[in-house]
């Protein structure tokens, strides 16, 4: 936990209780989309690719011992080796209620919180109950707020046409169980949190939807300032658009978004406009899953 | 330590004092009694100089070479490390309010905003703003839903699951009172078209009583459905007096009662006579045996919730008021429920041991003058604001101490849970991350 504070205290971003769980899913999601983005490119292409990292060492077989971790590698669904993986956040490894990780093909996450003991321990974690109340948690963001804003930053929710991979708008759409929606006939509301299945789904959805968002976000009315909107990268330069990026995160962007949303897109290789894009989608992606992790 | 004022260059001093104003966005933390950060809460001055003090963090004490200056020691904790931040609220705030990320424009009026002051009017207009949409009524009545655990259309004999929710919506969005959801009389059973809100109604009582708020709603009732009408009882402590069962403490219980044959058990501590509960040994006995006590005491919840259930025990299956008790017994058979499987004869129905209610709409008048269901309403919205899931369901508790003056303000405003959202939605641990 002191390790927590310390991060809290330099970056002054979130509270306490907020950043518990942002490293149990948001962070680690980032880590997840970049790897997913990666893991995208493993199977299908053949070696000579440029658009994937040569580190990538995914495909059969891989079943760990104890069965804690495997690398499956298909179609991209799982994160799998890369170089940019590697960045694990958090304690991880069993013992510590986390799902044990390895650095090289999975992203170290928390385990479904539902053992009461679990979350007494983690009320513990939190403080005392006066100073608990008083700070923001992190609950999911509801189903259907979830649509809302993937409609209103471009993304075709209603009538999302088939295609493979799926859409954003169809993993959404077909995700409502992992994204817990209440199912009231047997007395259920919509969960409050994330079960891990349900931040992976979210993240697929966002890693998904990036490509529309890209696309259309200079004409979401929601984007716009005085019915003028703003692309996601600046035709000229190819950085990232302060206004565009503060849309997708819901909240004005900070000079150090933009400053690592710009970083990102530096890691494309130079002249290859096919990297380029795979890792704009990334680095929206990974700001999508960064920001909506908690509502 | 040698040091001593005199040697101390008194400008820092000036600057941390300086940063202890209201006008300091970070300085807080904590509406007072936390104290702000570097900032000491009480100081005296003893002595014949020395200049005052510095508490420094964490306070402390300095003693100068003619004066002792003494500060109260304050204890920082994590609420000292928050930041006030209006955009971050407003985020927050929309997705919660009107379920939706704040526009671009929504955005930038608060981050242009000159001063912190003009900053937290628009972000406060902002919150206005978006409880007056219609997109707020949509959102109510999700609330609503997750806290009820209902929703659906009529289908057949089952009643509307969607009544219930969306009178509470209704109630919160019209600025009604709160304990009109325990104790109104009409338009209980409004329906929504996802813009606005229509009459309905759902007669479903005992003559005399046939509207008594949500209590007589035929969606609660069926969707609630149960043996001995304990799934009822249930739902309406968790729901409205946000706890789990035992509803009622009382740690004097146990001397007396004599409870024979429970010297190994563990303490009675329910306040309801024991020997009242219906059990075998009982005259005449009760079909299931509530003094039990071989395991746990089965009385300590019991001792309450045998008292309540009569009460609700007359809606069907299917949620309709029936002349007679409309619930089984889970034994052989399956009977249905008498008196007499709950409570010895004579013995009256109530809320707690001291708010008796002889029939449902005095229960509803019981509940809503209970000090448990009003901070427990408030409760709930703080939950929700603060992201916290739900009180019970998610092992959510709150200590009565962090919504105390919200709860006064509740009261004060005739149970205006409406003025609760915009005052929790505005309230200054609200817009601290």
């Amino acid at each position: 936990m002191n390790g927590n504070r310390v991060t809290m205290t330099k970056q002054r971003l979130v509270h306490h209780g907020r950043m518990v769980h942002l490293q149990r899913f948001a962070l680690p999601g980032i880590v997840f989309s970049v790897a997913f983005g990666f893991a995208a490119c493993t199977g299908k292409q053949g070696p000579a690719d440029h658009n994937c990292p040569t580190e990538t060492t995914g495909g059969a077989g891989g079943g760990g011992a104890g069965g804690t971790t495997a690398t499956a590698g298909q179609g991209g669904t799982t994160a799998t080796t890369s170089s940019t993986s590697t960045t694990v956040v958090g304690g991880g490894g069993a013992g510590n209620g986390n799902n044990s990780g390895n650095p090289d093909n999975t992203f170290d996450h928390f385990n479904d919180p539902g053992d009461p003991f679990d979350i007494l321990k983690q009320h513990a974690e939190e403080g005392p109950p006066e100073i608990r109340g008083r700070l923001h948690s992190c609950t999911k963001l509801a189903y259907s707020t979830l649509g809302e804003f993937l409609k209103s930053r471009g993304v075709n929710v209603d009538s999302p046409p088939a295609q493979n991979p799926k859409s954003g708008g169809q993993i959404y759409k077909e995700g409502k169980d992992s994204l817990g929606v209440a199912n009231y006939d047997a007395r259920q509301a919509e969960a409050a949190f994330h079960t891990t299945a349900g931040a992976t789904k979210l993240f697929d959805i966002f890693v998904q939807s990036a490509p529309e968002v890209i696309a259309n976000i200079q004409n979401m009315p929601a984007c716009q300032m005085g019915g003028v909107g703003k692309p996601m990268f600046d035709a000229t330069t190819g950085e990232c658009v302060y206004e565009s990026l503060s849309c997708i995160l819901g909240r004005p962007a900070k000079l150090e978004d933009v400053k690592l949303c710009n970083t990102m897109l530096q890691h494309a290789q130079p002249g290859n406009q096919a990297d380029l894009e795979l890792k704009r989608r990334i680095t929206v992606a990974a700001f999508l899953s960064a920001a909506f992790t908690c509502e | 330590m040698k040091l001593t004022l005199a040697s101390v260059s008194l400008a820092p001093l000036l600057l941390l004092a300086a940063a202890c104003t209201n006008d300091d966005p970070n300085k807080l933390l904590g509406s007072g009694d936390a104290g702000a950060a570097g900032c000491p809460s009480t100081t005296q001055t003893t002595g014949n100089g020395g200049g005052g003090g510095t508490a420094g963090a964490g306070g402390g004490t300095t003693t100068s070479g003619t004066g002792t200056t003494t500060s109260t020691p304050t204890v920082k904790t994590v609420l000292d490390e928050r930041v006030l931040s209006y955009t971050e609220a407003l985020r927050t705030a929309s997705l919660k309010l009107v379920g939706n990320a704040p526009t671009l424009e929504e955005m930038m009026s608060v981050e242009n905003a000159p001063t912190e002051a003009a900053k937290k009017a628009k972000y406060e207009e902002l919150v206005s703003v978006m409880m007056g949409d219609v997109r707020f009524k949509r959102r109510l009545v999700e609330f609503w839903r997750n806290t009820f655990r209902m929703a659906g259309p009529q289908a057949g004999p089952i009643p509307s699951r969607d009544t219930a929710p969306t009178f509470a919506a209704r109630v919160v969005f019209e600025q009604r009172p709160f304990t009109d959801l325990l104790t109104a009389t009409e338009h209980t059973c409004p329906t929504f078209d996802g813009n606005d809100f229509a009459d309905g109604e759902c007669p479903n009582g005992p003559p005399g009583m046939e509207t008594v708020g949500l209590l007589t709603d035929p969606g609660i009732q069926a969707q609630y459905y149960g043996n001995l009408a304990f799934r009822r009882v249930r739902f309406f402590q968790e729901v409205f007096a946000c706890g789990k069962f035992p509803a009622e403490y009382a740690p004097d219980a146990k001397d007396p009662p004599p409870i024979a044959g429970c010297e190994m058990a563990q303490p009675y501590t329910n306040p309801w006579d024991f020997n009242k509960i219906a059990g075998h040994a009982t005259d005449p006995p009760g079909r299931i045996d509530f003094q039990d006590c071989s395991s746990v005491i089965c009385a300590n919840c019991h001792g309450t919730m045998n008292h309540r259930a009569p009460i609700f025990a007359n809606f069907d299956e299917n949620g309709m008021w029936q002349p007679e008790f409309s619930v089984l017994l889970p034994i052989t058979g399956t009977p249905p429920a008498v008196m007499d499987d709950f409570l010895l004869a004579g013995e009256p129905t109530a809320w707690k041991k001291d708010m008796p209610a002889a029939d449902i709409k005095a229960m509803g008048q019981a509940m809503a003058t209970d000090p448990a269901v009003i901070e427990c309403a408030v409760s709930r919205v703080w939950n929700y604001a603060m992201s916290k899931g739900d009180i019970v369901g998610d092992s959510a508790s709150l200590d009565p101490k962090v919504i105390a003056t919200v709860v006064q303000k509740f009261k004060a405003s005739g149970f205006n849970l409406n003025a609760t959202w915009r005052e929790i939605f505005t309230h200054d641990d609200f817009v601290r991350f």
